[in-house]
């Protein structure tokens, strides 16, 4: 478990009433892992994004990332977003429509600390090869795929140095086909960059893919937090296909619609 | 085929109308900005004092500027003393004709700035641009159609502005007397309609020459913009 293992390195803490519903959260991630937020829709779980990247303000919230406290409302503490490093991505690409994928990419680049020469943590060429977005760089943002405007999007904010990513829902918006193009960047992005990333997602299939702790929210408030394994248990069984949407597992016979493996097939049935 | 007068006449008014337009949108830009962006006690009546030329006769615009820039008014009479004079001048005809315009261009860069996402400048704060980076780097370029409609409207209206002008500017060949004024001279004078009329088809061709310049700069910024 890397939340363990890391300590927890981001600590998040956010309470605010919004008329009728009233966010109150609070977990920690670890500094170098995927912390997914799963809840369903409506949950709080994009507000509370919007209070750790400091575009809402909370009544009451602490956020720190690593040793970096960026907001403390008792302590009146308030670093501005553009401050923050707090990269985001949302479910809709928001490339700039003026520039083109270059001139996008370039936009946190040229921003971020260690532009005037310093070291930068997160290369040019390096981001733009794991995410497979060089073929695009002269291309206008209107000119680009779904899947591909989320890529570049992804690309902008990781090479805009930030020392936290935040993904709302960055796959929700696409096709089954590109949603798993996407995911599977996010993946490799992961692996690559051991980067902190705050996942925000109503998928359990994403969670499972990513995630390396699980915050459930539901209704405003946290209701629990562990491993994406203990917490979305999968069930998994092995049977034979018999065809017309029976398998035989073990001794019984369930009726599994949408099985249409030719009878004799081993089969895996997760629910 | 036209007269030197009158083509003084010519050369005078796009000088006005050219500079109307600039300071107005140097002045329409920023204002425009807290008026689209700003929430504030009062805004509501900001707003309706920044449109008041609009509703106002041009003959009480004149004299109003006639009492704030005129010699005895409180900033006339500081003007005077660095030697600036704006009544009776060809800079007087240009600021009466800018403020008489001035609400339209208002109007078109307050309706461009509003009608840029607020989600891109999330975006661009979010990758570490401040307040006056993000206004040059992203909502006044992609305002950039709106205030050139803007300004194009502003310089087609100050070509035509009248009242104020004559008010505040009088009516002085070569100094003040602009493509209107002249057409309403020439219409004093007996037998003045066809200087009236050659005029006013100049004025015409003045302000369609405007209008196809701006339709010129707007395909370009679009190309420019890749749309």
């Amino acid at each position: 478990m890397a939340g363990a293992a890391g300590g927890a390195m981001i600590r998040v803490a956010a309470r605010q009433r919004l008329g009728d519903f009233t966010l109150d959260v609070a977990f920690d991630g670890p500094a170098d892992g995927v912390t997914v937020l799963f809840g369903p829709s409506g949950a709080g779980k994009s507000a509370t994004l919007a209070v750790v990247a400091g575009l809402a303000r909370a009544d009451r919230a602490v956020v720190a990332v690593g040793e970096r406290v960026l907001t403390d409302t008792d302590a009146r503490v308030f670093v501005p977003p553009e401050r923050r490093r707090i990269g985001i991505v949302h479910q809709e690409a928001r490339l700039f429509p003026h520039r083109s994928v270059r001139a996008n990419l370039r936009y946190g680049w040229t921003r971020a600390p260690g532009a005037n020469g310093g070291e930068r943590r997160i290369g040019w060429d390096e981001a733009i090869e794991v995410l497979a977005i060089g073929h695009l760089l002269d291309r206008h943002p209107r000119d680009l795929s779904g899947g591909e405007r989320q890529r570049v999007a992804i690309g902008r904010a990781l090479l805009s140095q930030p020392a936290l990513l935040l993904l709302d829902e960055p796959v929700s918006a696409l096709d089954a086909g590109r949603r798993a193009e996407v995911l599977g960047f996010v993946a490799a992005l992961k692996r690559r960059f051991g980067l902190p990333m705050l996942y925000v997602t109503h998928s359990a299939d994403e969670a499972r893919l990513l995630g390396d702790r699980l915050v459930r929210i539901e209704d405003g408030r946290v209701v629990g937090q562990g491993t994406p394994a203990a917490m979305l248990p999968e069930r998994v069984v092995t049977g034979e296909a018999l065809g017309g949407g029976r398998v035989r597992v073990g001794d019984a016979v369930v009726e599994v619609p949408g099985v249409d493996a030719v009878a004799g097939a081993v089969v895996r049935v997760s629910w | 085929m036209l007269t030197p007068a009158e083509w003084e006449a010519l050369r005078l008014s796009l000088w006005v109308a050219g500079c109307a337009a600039f300071w107005g949108m140097v002045a329409a830009v920023p204002l425009a900005w807290i008026v689209a962006r700003r929430r504030f006690p009062g805004r509501i009546l900001f707003d309706a004092l920044l449109h008041a030329p609009l509703i106002l006769p041009p003959v009480v615009i004149g004299f109003v500027l006639l009492l704030v820039f005129g010699t005895q008014g409180p900033v006339g009479r500081w003007l005077g003393e660095v030697g600036v004079q704006l009544p009776f001048t060809s800079a007087g005809a240009a600021l009466a004709a800018g403020v008489s315009c001035f609400p339209l261009m208002l109007r078109a860069v307050r309706l461009s700035i509003e009608g840029v996402d607020p989600k891109l400048e999330e975006a661009a704060r979010s990758l570490g641009a401040g307040a006056w980076d993000r206004a040059f780097t992203i909502v006044l370029p992609l305002a950039a159609p709106g205030l050139i409609a803007g300004a194009v409207v502003g310089f087609a209206a100050a070509l035509g502005e009248f009242g104020a002008v004559i008010t505040f500017a009088a009516n002085i060949p070569g100094e003040t007397q602009t493509l209107p004024l002249a057409i309403y001279s020439a219409l004093q004078a007996p037998g003045g309609e066809a200087t009236a009329a050659k005029l006013s088809a100049v004025s015409f061709a003045a302000a369609l020459g405007g209008l196809l310049l701006s339709e010129g700069l707007l395909r370009w910024q679009a190309r420019r913009a890749g749309r």
